[in-house]
C-alpha cells in the first residue's frame, strides 16, 4: 500500500532551481534507498518532505502522504505530522543535538509535544526508548549532555528521538557518514532492528552505494535534481543504464580505471637507504582535566611507542578508528609535534635534533593534505596565494616563477591555471582537495601525508581524487602516507598497511596479505564491518 | 560547580594581590607630589618635608605599601589628602550613586536591547530586521554626552518631568534620588542596548542556523517553540560575555555623563583626585574597581558554568 508520493516535487532555493520534478512513491514498511553525488538534491529532497526548506526556499508539485498533500497543509497541521508520522534522523551527530539540554531532555520533549503525558510518563518513555536505541541507562544515563557522548552514541540519541513516536515514515539522510566503519556497521544494525520491531518506511538517503546497498528494499540514483533511474536492489547495478549510474557504480567499487597497478619498489638495504620518514618507537600522550584542583594529573597515551616508516616511492596507509591516534602519528611525523618518547627520521637523521637547513629541506621534502576541503583554506585568500605559500617558506622566488610553478601544480591536478585567480569558495569540496593536493605538490616533494584527504568527498570525487594519486606516484615517484578510517580506499591506493588501534600498531604488512587474512581481531572487525555489494551487483 | 567557585576565588585573590603591586608601583612612578601640589609652589621645603610626614611619605615603600594594603583589608585604606576625610567614607558616599546609577542603566540597557535582538532575529532579513540595524547603528554611533543633553533639553527643560542634574543624596527619600537617576541611566543605557541589541541578534541567528534547531523543528515543535527552547538559551551565552564587559564599564567609564549631570559618583572622584595628586584616593578607587571587575569576571564564570554544560566539565 502506498504511504507516500512524490510527484513533480520542485524546489527553488533563492530563485536558484535545485529540484526539478522528482518523483518517487513509498509503500508502508518498505526502505527505499537514495544515492546520489553531494549538490544532487538528495538531502533538499528530505527536507521539501519535511517542509523545513531554507527560509528563501520554495516547493511545487504534490507530496501526498497518507491521502494529504503536504504542500496543501498550514504550519500547524504540518507541526502534527513532523515527528509523530514522519521523523528525521539527520547527518551530523555533533551538531544536531542541543548542548544545553540532557539527551533524556531532548527525546521526551519531542514525546511531550505529541502525546497527552506528564513530563515523569515522557521522561520514562524517553529512557526506555534510549535503552531500545542501544543506549544503556546504566552505563549512558538519559542525564548525560550530548558532549559527553561518542559520535555513535550521540547518533543513537537521534535515532532514539525519531522513533519515540513510532513515525509512519522515517527519513534517515546520512545516518552514518560522519562515522567510522565499525560504528557505521552497528547504527545500521539499529536501524535494522527498528525496521523489524516497529515496521515505518525509511527513506534512507547517503552517497555511500553500500550503506545503501546493504540496507534498501529499491534504490534511487539522483542527479542534478532529478531522479535518474529507480529499481529494486537486488540486480541493480546489471540492470542501470543513465550514465550517472554507472560512474557512481564504477566510483564506489573503486574498479579498475580507479586503482592503478601500484609500480614495483626497487630493492632497499635498509642500512644504504634509511627510510625516507621513520617514526621510531614514539610515543605522545595528552594530560586529562584534573579529578580536582590539587589532584595528579592524569594522562592518555595517543600514541604509544609506535614505529613507522614509508621508503621513496612507497604508499603506506594507516588504517584505524577515529580516536585512534591515526592523527596524533601524522603530525608527530609531519614534525608538527614533538613525541614525549622516541624519535622522528627524515633520511636517517633525527628530527629534534636536526639543523635549520635539514629542517627546510624536508618540509619542502614532506608535505601534507587534511580532512576538511572547507575549512583547511583561506576563505580570504585567491587560489593561486594558497598554492604558492609554501614556495615562499623555501625562500625567496621570482614572481614569475612563481606563476609558472604554480600553473604547472594546478595542471598537476587537473584544474585550470586560470583557477589560480578564484577563490576556495567558487570550487566544489572536490576541486577543494586538489587545491590542497596542487599545494602539497608546489614544492615538489618526495612524501604526500593525507590525513583523512577523501573523507569528506563523495564517492565520484572520491575515486578521481584516487586516481589523480596514482597518476602522480607513477610520474613522480611520490611516496604517499594515507590516513583513513576507509579500507577501501586503503586498498586502492597503498602497497602496504599499518592498521592501528589504541594509540598501537596492531598489525602491520602488504595490502593484500593484511585485508584477506587479517591476524589482529580488531582487523577482522574492521573487515567485517565492510559493506556488502554482492546482492546489489548480482 | 563548588569546585568552579573555589578555583575561580583563589584567582581572584591572586588577581587582586598583582593588581594591589601594580597599582601602588604605578602611583609612586607618576609624576606630581601630593604635598607640593596642597601647598602650591611656593612652599617653604621645611614646610613640604612636614607635611610629608605628616601625610607618612618619607616611609620606605615596603611600608606605605603595607599600610596602604592592610588598611583595605580593614577597610580603611587611609586618609584622603585633600578632603582629610577617610577614604573608606569618600568611597562609599560616592558608591552610592554610581552603584545604583550603573546597575539601573545596565537593566535598562538589557530590557531594551535583549528584545529588540530577539524581534530582529526572529525576523531576520525582513523590515523589523533591517530598521533595529539602522537603529542600532546610530545608538553606537551617538556620544552618550550629547545624548545626555538631548535628553535634558526635552524631559527636564521643556517638559520639566525630570530634573536636570544633581543629586539630593538618599537621605533625601529614595523617589527623589531615583528620580534624579533616571536621565542619566537612560543616557547611560541606550548605547549599550544598542550593542545588545547587535549581539543578542547575531547571536540567535547564528543559533537559529544551527542544525539542532532544526532538528527541533523535525521533532514537531513550531518556529516559536524551537525558538524558545533550544535558541535562546544558546544565544545567550555570547550575551553574558558582553554584560561582564559592560557593568565595569557602566561604573567607572561615567566621568562625563557624572559631569553633564552633577553627579557626585565614581567617575567625579578618580578624576578630580587625579588632579589634585590624593594618590590614596586615586589608588584606592583604581583598587575597588579592579575588585569589582574581577569579581564580576567571576561571577560571568560562573554564570558560564550554569548555563552551558560543556564548560561546567572543564571548569
Amino acid at each position: 500500500m502506498t504511504l507516500l508520493t512524490v510527484d513533480n516535487l520542485e524546489v527553488d532555493v533563492a530563485g536558484r532551481p535545485i529540484l526539478r520534478g522528482v518523483g518517487f512513491t513509498l509503500t508502508r514498511g518498505e526502505t527505499l534507498g537514495i544515492i546520489g553525488r553531494s549538490g544532487s538534491g538528495k538531502s533538499m529532497t528530505a527536507l521539501a518532505l519535511m517542509r523545513l526548506l531554507p527560509q528563501d526556499g520554495q516547493a511545487r508539485g504534490r507530496i501526498v502522504f497518507d491521502g494529504t498533500d503536504l504542500l496543501s497543509l498550514d504550519e500547524a497541521a504540518m507541526c502534527g505530522i513532523r515527528g509523530r508520522r514522519i521523523g528525521v534522523v539527520f547527518q551530523e551527530p555533533q551538531s544536531a543535538l542541543n548542548p544545553l539540554m540532557t539527551i533524556g531532555a531532548q527525546v521526551a520533549e519531542g514525546i511531550r509535544q505529541h502525546a497527552d503525558v506528564t513530563r515523569r510518563e515522557a521522561a520514562s518513555l524517553a529512557a526506555e526508548t534510549l535503552a531500545r536505541a542501544g543506549l544503556d541507562p546504566a552505563r549512558v544515563s538519559p542525564d548525560r549532555f550530548p558532549h559527553e557522548l561518542s559520535g555513535g552514541q550521540r547518533q543513537r540519541v537521534a535515532i532514539a528521538m525519531t522513533v519515540a513516536m513510532r513515525p509512519d515514515i522515517i527519513i534517515a539522510d546520512e545516518p552514518t557518514t560522519a562515522l567510522d566503519v565499525t560504528t557505521q556497521a552497528r547504527i545500521l544494525d539499529l536501524l535494522r532492528t527498528i525496521l523489524r520491531d516497529d515496521g515505518p518506511a525509511l527513506l534512507l538517503i547517503s552517497h555511500d552505494l553500500g550503506v545503501v546497498a546493504t540496507m534498501a528494499d529499491r534504490i534511487a540514483v539522483m542527479d542534478e535534481g532529478r531522479i535518474v533511474e529507480t529499481g529494486p536492489t537486488r540486480g541493480f547495478a546489471g540492470r542501470a543504464h543513465a550514465p550517472q549510474v554507472r560512474t557512481l557504480i564504477a566510483a564506489a567499487t573503486l574498479s579498475r580505471e580507479i586503482a592503478a597497478p601500484v609500480p614495483p619498489l626497487p630493492e632497499h638495504t635498509p642500512a644504504e637507504h634509511p627510510p625516507l620518514l621513520a617514526a621510531e618507537a614514539v610515543s605522545r600522550r595528552f594530560g586529562l582535566p584534573r579529578a580536582h584542583p590539587l589532584a595528579w594529573r592524569q594522562y592518555r597515551r595517543a600514541v604509544d611507542q609506535v614505529s613507522l616508516s614509508v621508503q621513496a616511492g612507497e604508499s603506506v596507509a594507516l588504517i584505524g578508528e577515529s580516536g585512534s591516534g591515526k592523527t596524533t602519528l601524522a603530525s608527530l611525523m609531519l614534525g608538527l609535534q614533538t613525541p614525549d618518547a622516541g624519535r622522528i627520521a627524515y633520511r636517517g637523521q633525527d628530527i629534534a635534533g636536526a639543523g635549520r637547513d635539514v629542517l627546510r629541506r624536508m618540509r619542502a621534502d614532506v608535505q601534507a593534505v587534511f580532512q576538511d576541503p572547507y575549512s583547511s583554506l583561506d576563505p580570504r585568500r585567491k587560489a593561486g596565494w594558497i598554492i604558492a605559500e609554501p614556495l615562499h617558506l623555501a625562500g625567496p622566488i621570482a614572481a614569475d616563477e612563481r606563476d609558472e610553478r604554480v600553473a604547472e601544480a594546478l595542471r598537476e591536478v587537473g584544474l585550470s591555471p586560470d583557477d589560480a585567480n578564484k577563490y576556495p569558495h567558487a570550487f566544489s569540496g572536490g576541486q577543494r582537495q586538489r587545491i590542497a593536493m596542487a599545494r602539497a605538490l608546489v614544492t615538489r616533494p618526495r612524501l604526500v601525508v593525507l590525513d583523512e584527504a577523501v573523507s569528506s568527498l563523495d564517492v565520484v570525487a572520491q575515486a578521481r581524487i584516487l586516481d589523480l594519486l596514482a597518476r602522480l606516484r607513477a610520474d613522480h615517484g611520490l611516496a604517499y602516507l594515507f590516513i583513513t578510517h576507509d579500507l577501501r580506499v586503503a586498498k586502492a591506493i597503498a602497497r602496504r598497511v599499518a592498521v592501528m588501534h589504541d594509540g598501537r600498531i596492531v598489525e602491520e604488512g602488504m595490502t593484500a596479505e593484511v585485508l584477506t587474512d587479517p591476524q589482529h581481531p580488531y582487523t577482522r572487525a574492521l573487515l567485517a564491518s565492510q559493506p556488502d555489494f554482492s546482492a546489489f551487483a548480482a | 560547580m563548588i569546585r568552579a567557585f573555589a578555583a575561580g576565588v583563589a584567582s581572584l585573590l591572586a588577581t587582586l594581590l598583582v593588581a594591589s603591586v601594580v597599582i601602588f608601583a604605578a602611583m609612586q612612578v607618576l609624576p606630581g607630589d601630593p604635598a607640593q601640589v596642597m601647598l602650591g609652589v611656593n612652599a617653604r621645603p621645611d614646610t613640604l618635608a612636614a607635611l610629608r610626614e605628616q601625610l607618612g611619605l618619607d616611609q620606605p615603600l615596603a611600608v606605605r605599601y603595607w599600610t596602604w594594603v592592610s588598611g583595605l583589608l580593614t577597610g580603611n585604606p587611609g586618609v584622603s589628602h585633600t578632603y582629610a576625610v577617610p577614604v573608606s567614607d569618600l568611597i562609599a558616599a560616592r558608591l552610592g550613586v554610581s552603584l545604583p546609577l550603573a546597575a539601573l542603566a545596565l537593566a535598562l540597557a538589557v530590557a531594551i536591547g535583549l528584545p529588540l535582538g530577539m524581534w530582529a532575529a526572529a525576523r531576520r532579513g525582513r523590515a523589523v530586521d533591517r530598521g533595529v540595524l539602522i537603529v542600532a547603528q546610530l545608538g553606537i554611533a551617538v556620544p552618550n554626552f550629547w545624548l545626555a543633553m538631548l535628553l535634558v533639553l526635552l524631559f527636564a527643560v521643556t517638559l520639566r518631568w525630570l530634573p536636570p542634574g544633581g543629586f539630593p543624596g538618599w537621605d533625601a527619600g529614595a523617589g527623589p534620588a531615583l528620580l534624579a537617576l533616571v536621565l542619566p541611566a537612560v543616557a547611560l543605557a541606550l548605547p549599550q542596548s544598542a550593542i545588545l541589541a547587535q549581539v543578542m541578534r547575531q547571536s540567535l541567528v547564528d543559533v537559529l542556523a544551527q542544525d539542532f534547531v532544526r532538528t527541533a523543528r523535525a521533532k514537531g515543535l513550531t518556529r516559536g517553540q524551537a525558538l524558545r527552547r533550544h535558541a535562546l538559551r544558546n544565544a545567550f551565552i555570547p550575551i553574558l560575555s558582553v554584560l561582564g564587559l559592560q557593568f565595569p564599564f557602566l561604573l567607572a567609564g561615567t566621568i562625563i555623563i557624572e559631569n553633564v549631570f552633577f553627579l557626585p559618583g565614581i567617575g567625579r572622584l578618580v578624576f578630580q583626585a587625579v588632579n589634585q595628586r590624593d594618590l590614596i584616593v586615586v589608588q584606592s578607587v583604581v583598587m575597588l574597581l579592579v575588585a569589582i571587575v574581577a569579581v564580576v569576571n567571576l561571577l560571568v564564570g560562573l554564570a558560564y558554568a550554569a548555563v552551558d554544560p560543556r564548560v561546567r566539565r572543564a571548569a
